[in-house]
């Protein structure tokens, strides 16, 4: 992985997602988290990190750590 | 507001007009159907003009927000400028066939734009921002460059002001 996107995917969970604000607002609070963020959708277009949008709001994750729309339904 | 099918139709001189009709609900089990009946009608419509149809299309309108707009400031003068860029560099797995669109830019207009997103005293949005980065990676699962349906990446959104 490219060093640029390191702080990015660090401050990601191991697994499953976690929603994009408070994420983002974890990278604002450091100079670096918010140098970091500049290339956030270049990592997402390298398949470093996914987002997506759910039922219960935008979320972020590792590769293949997002929560399906699948199961947000069966989940209610 | 109601699904239509339209034609686009070029005369002598090379000018195009449109013929549109009212088609009824689409769901995925009358959509062939509907596309038959309207292929059937594209047919019979070109022995009664004497230009060419061009292209055919067909549009599902779905009802969404009937909220008032409560904001002075939407307005549609106002817009959010978004420039993508076409980033599919070959069409074939071997990579032999260039895309003679790949790197080119065009644009996308959003009107009423929502100046509170801006920050940091610059006109161009910063596309990390969470409903920024929302809109930018909905955008780029489903919108496609101009030349040959290609993959898109937004480049920078920016504001500007248009005149209708």
């Amino acid at each position: 992985m490219e060093e640029k996107f390191a702080l990015l995917v660090d401050a990601l969970p191991e697994t499953g997602d976690v929603s994009y604000e408070e994420w983002y607002n974890t990278l604002q609070a450091t100079q670096g988290g918010r140098q970091a963020l500049k290339v956030v959708h270049q990592a997402r277009r390298d398949g470093v990190l996914e987002m997506g949008q759910r039922k219960s709001g935008f979320l972020i994750a590792r590769p293949g750590q997002l929560r399906t729309k699948e199961s947000e339904v069966e989940n209610g | 507001m109601a699904n239509k099918a339209t034609f686009r139709i070029e005369d002598f001189d090379a000018e195009t007009s449109t013929m549109s009709i009212n088609i009824g609900p689409l769901t995925a089990a009358n959509f062939t159907a509907k596309r038959d009946a309207i292929d059937d009608l594209k047919v019979a419509l070109q022995d009664m003009i004497a230009g060419e149809i061009r292209a055919t299309s067909i549009s599902e309108n779905f009802a969404e927000s009937a909220a008032a707009v409560t904001d002075e400031n939407a307005q549609r003068e106002s817009k959010w400028l978004g420039v993508l860029r076409d980033v599919t560099q070959f069409f074939d797995v071997g990579n032999t066939i260039n895309n003679p669109g790949f790197g080119r830019l065009f644009n996308v207009e959003i009107p009423t734009a929502l100046l509170s997103l801006l920050g940091g005293n610059s006109g161009v949005l910063d596309l990390a921002v969470p409903a920024v980065a929302a809109f930018v990676t909905a955008l780029e699962a489903v919108a496609n460059s101009p030349t040959g349906g290609n993959e898109v990446e937004v480049v920078e959104i920016r504001h500007v002001g248009r005149n209708i």
